[in-house]
């Protein structure tokens, strides 16, 4: 102990391995979810590139059924859980605290713990390929009464998926304690930026759906292990119900990937439009109404099973009226756009990319909700080509203009420009050739996870494939362009982005302190 | 966190609160919100025969209460130093739980840790007793205070 005197330790922070074991920095923690994120992004990719080189022509010729199987299982529930949302959770632990001007998280180490329990998970996901039997071959939607027929992986499977549920679970908690409770002063609800607003949004959903899951995967643990029948058609059970359990929770999933999306891209747009967001509250309400329409709309995916037609019905319609809100987004952002001092670096790019695919796959929504148009669609590549363009040019493309745009905040440094345009140019053409086509292929009756197909699906096939290798060698040029700008980045001014209006942006140096705003800012 | 400095009554006082942008009567509403519509829809299951929803929803709501009743005990912390007459005195509430501590003013000595690679300390020390404070301000506002506490004690 000393005398007092003055220094600058805001930077003092442990080093080493431990740093990250230990840390409860959100800033850490953050950056840490990311390269996970990109780690289980690779791993989910190879698997998808597997199922392309199968399917690049008819029969049989690199790997046998039941691997193809598993390998779409893993990719699924890979890109999903393991890719997709700890990307956003990643954005949420950087930027939440950074927004709102709070020093750090309400609850870090229980941050901590939600990040370290994604690393078992994921490695029971992996390890259940080398299980005897190999990994589950029952697709990320997990149907009964397939599940109970399956190997160990099954088992390993289901453990994953709790562990991942409870990761999510303590993470939500913790983001919508953050916002409600350590907003800077002046900083009202109506004040949030809209990523802040999608998060809480998104936080309450996981909350709200993930103990559905957990409930599903445990009655499917003890159907095959203990005796029970719920989902078992020949112990009295009901196959049926494990479909209504799973989408209760399944399609609120959907959009919490899809509305952090939105945050990220009502964060960019503004900025290169150097406009203020249009209709900020008009945002704020359709984020909500999507959210509560999303818990009223799941057997839209089960049009086939037999429902009443009173029910497609509504069903039907439920789930056009989410096209509403969604539509006042879609123009919002538009709007934002429209006669604003527009540029073209890559976060917008990425943002724009997402504005338009991210709209295609709205509309093929839209087409798959008519229950006559969706029995004829059911499980085609026409559902995968809606999907992808969601799940892909939606919320990757969206998680990519984040990276871009605030990189030069995390770590100070620029990205190289051009390589950003390239990675961008490069993932939108290998995108469209990858899944435009595979709508032709449903259209025509290609049913989806079969490892071979009738050969007049040959072309299509082969344009798809073809595309997805592209779009996975472009993704290798985005850790590329990371590393080079981490190791070699060009220092990057306070305010890259002069359209950025973010408190990150305009109360806190650049790149960002270890700790920020332990001193709240006065929000006007 | 916020330091509000008073001289009503004593010749000294600062106080720091944790900053909360959160009423009581709404976090109530979001996490019952948020509990409830989880048990209903896990009773919903549990009437169409997937009762196990119900264990799951049950240990996420004991997580919600968990969460808001740890803000209620922290929602009226604080810290306050005073210098009364010959005493330092040192008041913290911490989840319901107050202490005060009253030092001799004459004998006191403000000391701050500063171990390399940990937060700042500040403590109070007088007659082999040792109070930290400033646990609720940053690391600046930490030395800030200590700077003006040591000014006042040997003024």
């Amino acid at each position: 102990m000393e005398a007092v005197h003055e220094h600058d330790h805001s930077h003092d922070h442990p080093s080493g391995i431990m740093r990250w074991v230990k840390t409860t920095n959100h800033k850490d923690i953050g950056t840490m979810y990311l390269w996970f994120s990109f780690a289980m992004f690779m791993v989910g990719g190879v698997m998808a590139l597997i199922l392309r080189a199968e399917l690049f022509q008819p029969g049989l010729q690199v790997v046998e059924p039941e691997f193809f199987n598993q390998m779409t299982t893993l990719h699924g529930l890979i890109m999903v859980f393991g890719a997709i949302m700890p990307a956003f959770v990643g954005f949420a632990n950087w930027q939440i605290p950074m927004m709102i001007g709070a020093p750090d998280m309400a609850f870090p180490r229980l941050n901590n713990w939600s990040f370290w329990l994604l690393p078992p998970a994921a490695t029971l996901l992996v390890l259940s390929m080398f299980v005897p039997g190999g990994a589950a071959g029952v697709g990320w939607t997990m149907y009964a009464p397939l599940t109970v027929q399956q190997g160990m992986g099954m088992d390993l499977l289901i453990f994953a998926v709790h562990i991942l549920g409870m990761s999510s679970i303590l993470g939500s908690i913790n983001i919508i304690t953050t916002i409600l409770n350590m907003r800077a002063p002046g900083m009202t609800m109506m004040k949030m930026p809209l990523f802040v607003w999608t998060w809480l949004i998104t936080a309450y959903l996981l909350v709200a759906a993930m103990p559905v899951l957990a409930g599903a995967v445990t009655m499917t643990l003890t159907d095959r292990h203990f005796g029970t029948n719920f989902f078992n058609a020949a112990g009295g059970g009901d196959p049926v119900l494990f479909q209504h359990i799973f989408w209760f929770f399944g399609h609120p999933e959907v959009y919490i990937i899809a509305i952090p999306a939105f945050g990220v891209v009502s964060q960019v747009i503004p900025a290169f439009s150097r406009k203020p967001l249009f209709g900020y509250a008009s945002m704020v309400y359709a984020t909500a109404s999507i959210a509560i329409l999303s818990f009223l709309v799941w057997a839209h995916h089960m049009y086939t099973v037999g429902m009443p037609v009173e029910a497609q019905l509504y069903y039907m319609f439920a789930t056009m009226l989410i096209a509403v809100p969604t539509g006042v987004k879609v123009f919002n952002w538009v709007a934002t756009m429209w006669r604003g001092s527009l540029t073209f670096e890559t976060p917008m790019l990425f943002a724009l990319g997402f504005l338009f695919l991210f709209t295609i796959g709205g509309f093929t929504g839209l087409v798959l909700s008519l229950t006559p148009v969706d029995v004829q669609l059911h499980d085609t590549y026409y559902v995968v080509a809606h999907f992808h363009y969601v799940m892909v040019a939606g919320a990757l493309f969206s998680a990519f203009a984040g990276v871009y745009f605030w990189l030069p905040k995390w770590i100070g440094k620029m990205y190289d420009e051009t390589l950003g345009k390239w990675h961008f140019w490069l993932s939108i053409i290998f995108f469209n050739v990858t899944f435009f086509v595979q709508h032709f292929l449903g259209l025509a009756g290609m049913p989806r996870r079969i490892p071979d197909y009738s050969l007049q699906f040959t072309d299509f096939n082969m344009i798809s494939s073809i595309g997805a290798f592209g779009f996975g060698l472009s993704q290798l040029l985005f850790l590329y362009i990371l590393i080079k700008a981490i190791r070699s980045g060009e220092k990057a001014p306070e305010k890259p982005w002069e359209g950025a209006d973010t408190l990150e942006w305009t109360h806190l140096p650049t790149p960002a302190p270890y700790h920020s705003f332990e001193t709240p800012p006065t929000v006007k | 966190m916020s330091s509000v400095a008073s001289g009503k009554g004593v010749q000294f006082t600062i106080v720091s609160r944790r900053n909360n942008s959160s009423s009581q009567h709404g976090r109530l509403l979001v996490f019952g919100s948020l509990g409830l519509f989880t048990l209903l829809v896990a009773a919903g299951f549990a009437l169409a025969g997937a009762w196990p929803v119900l264990p799951f929803a049950g240990m996420e709501c004991v997580a919600l209460y968990l969460a808001y009743r740890w803000l209620q005990r922290h929602d009226g912390d604080y810290e306050s130093i005073s210098i009364e007459g010959d005493c330092v005195v040192v008041e913290t509430r911490d989840g319901g739980k107050v202490q005060r501590h009253e030092l001799s003013r004459y004998w006191a000595q403000v000391v701050v840790d500063e171990s390399v690679g940990r937060r700042r300390r500040v403590f109070l020390r007088a007659h082999g007793r040792e109070v930290e404070f400033g646990r609720l301000l940053c690391d600046d506002a930490k030395v800030g205070l200590a700077k003006r506490l040591r000014a006042r004690l040997s003024g």
